[in-house]
Formats: structure tokens, sequence, C-alpha cells
């Protein structure tokens, strides 16, 4: 039983982003396509979703891959944004 | 030759700048005229352009080609809101039917300001076009957009805008060309169709790569 449990913690665990980033300037569908196309295109990134509405980038990262704050703040800006604060989920194991 | 300036205004406030390395391109289509433009983010605050128009003005057939940088030279981001200044400057000039270059041409220059929302969207472009022969009466443009969105759409939902746009030429007559809009938005694909109060039928297409 502990088994299947642990298994399904860690199952809802994947399902919160590593890092989440909220952007200051996003108003519209192209804002959404430049910050996906951008953060898409970095090696460490394994997936990558925009939400207008709470103006958050989530993105999630390959296997013990990371991504710094800077690099961060370079591709928000790259995309024509800016920053306004990054979160980090704590590794799992780290719980 | 309003049409065609009013077009070329048009085109450039367009979007003058996207994000880095970003390409966009649009068309435009009004009664005898047609344009497209490539447009590439080389930085996250210049774009190079090449715009083509082609018009028929009864007699003649104009092909009208131009390069031109967008600048943006400030932008104000904000959590839900985003304004931003930008300065248009290029040169184009008139290819003539017979395939002759024709003794037009131009500078390009120009300055958008604009501010949006998820739900409000407001634009003002003026532009000149200097030529060598004609610097102590520059013709000039003006235009500006007002949006409302009636709801707010996610990235996979369709985006509606209603639009109203003011359009002024110096040496024009009778008043400002007014054309109420509709924009739609899906995905990173924007399409604008209206008919101006005087009966000029606006279409524009766009699309971000």
């Amino acid at each position: 039983m502990l088994p299947f449990l642990f298994f399904i913690a860690q199952s809802i665990a994947g399902e919160t982003a590593d890092i989440e980033v909220t952007v200051k300037g996003m108003v519209c569908s192209f804002c959404v396509q430049g910050l996906e196309k951008t953060f898409g295109g970095e090696s460490s990134v394994e997936k990558v979703t925009v939400n207008l509405d709470d103006s958050l980038v989530s993105v999630w990262l390959k296997d013990e891959l990371s991504l710094a704050d800077e690099r961060i703040q370079t591709l928000v800006n790259d995309s024509g944004y800016n920053v306004d604060k990054i979160t980090r989920t704590p590794p799992a194991s780290d719980k | 030759m309003v049409v065609f300036w009013m077009t070329i205004i048009a085109v450039l406030q367009a979007h003058p700048v996207t994000f880095k390395n970003g390409t966009a391109v649009t068309s435009i289509h009004r009664p005898n005229m047609t344009m497209t433009q490539l447009n590439y983010t080389i930085h996250r605050n210049v774009a190079v352009a090449t715009t083509y128009v082609k018009m028929d003005s009864g007699s003649t057939t104009l092909s009208l080609p131009s390069v031109h940088f967008n600048t943006l030279l400030k932008r104000w981001n904000r959590i839900g809101s985003q304004a931003n200044l930008y300065a248009m400057t290029g040169v184009g000039w008139n290819v003539l039917q017979n395939g002759s270059l024709g003794d037009s041409i131009h500078g390009v220059l120009g300055v958008q300001a604009d501010f949006e929302t998820p739900k409000i969207y407001t634009a003002f472009t003026s532009y000149t076009f200097p030529t060598l022969t004609k610097m102590s009466t520059l013709p000039y443009s003006a235009r500006y957009r007002f949006g409302i969105a009636p709801y707010v759409a996610q990235y996979d939902e369709l985006q509606i805008w209603v639009v109203g746009q003011v359009e002024h030429m110096s040496g024009a007559e009778g008043p400002p060309m007014f054309t109420p809009l509709l924009r739609y938005f899906y995905r990173t694909v924007l399409w604008e169709t209206g008919v101006s109060l005087n009966g000029t039928y606006w279409f524009q297409m766009m699309a971000h790569f």
C-alpha cells in the first residue's frame, strides 16, 4: 500500500511546474507565443505553458538540468517583457 | 494616392517589433491595392522590415517597395498592461509599370505610441515621407485606433476586438476617414475586416512565427 501511495504522491507532484515566472507586460496571444517560443528553445526546458490571465509562465525542466534566475531574466527580456517574480518548487527529494 | 499613403501607415503600424528572432508577415487589402510586409526582429528593440505595395491608380500601376527599421524606443511593462513608443525609419521608391525607377525616392519617418491591456487597446501613429525635392512641404499622416475586447480569451481561444480607426492625411479633402473594424486573434494569427463610412473596405491578416 505504501509504495502505491508514494507513486500517487509523485504523480501529483509531477503536475506542479519546477519554476513559475510572473511576467510584466503580457497582454495578448502574440505575447504568449513569444514567451513559449523563447523558453521552449532552451535546452533545459521540457515543457512550458503560459497563462495570460495570471501573467504566469510555468516551466518544467528536464531531469538533472537547471535554469538559473539570470537566464530566466534574459529569456523574458528577449521576449520583450520583464520579470516580476520567480518561484521555484523544491525537488520532491527535498520534501 | 491618398489610399497609398494611408496603406503605408497601416502597414508600418501593424506590429513594429515582435520578439527576438521573431518574424511577422502582414497582408493588407484595400480597393485597388495590395500590400505585403515581412518583418524580422533582430534584437528585442529593433526589427528590420521590407514592404511591397502594388496599387492601381487608374491609368497607372505602381509598385512601391520600401525597407525600414522599426525601433522600440521605450516600453513600460506592468502586470496586465504594456505601453510602447516606437520610431520607424527607412527609404522607399516608386517602380513604374514599365519597370523604370520613378522620380520619387523618399524617406520614411514615423512614430507610434500605444497602450494595451487584455481588454483595451489604443494606438497613435504619425508619418512623414521626405523627398530631396520636396523638403519644404512634407506630407504627413496620422492614425488613431481605439479597441475594446468584450471578453478575454486564452491562447487557444478566439479573441475578438471591436476597433475604431480614424485616419488623416495632409492634403486630403474632407474630414478624417473613420473605419469600424472587427479584429480576430487566434494563437499566432490576427485578421481584421471593416468598411469605412465612405465605403472603403479593409482586410488585414498578420501571422507571427
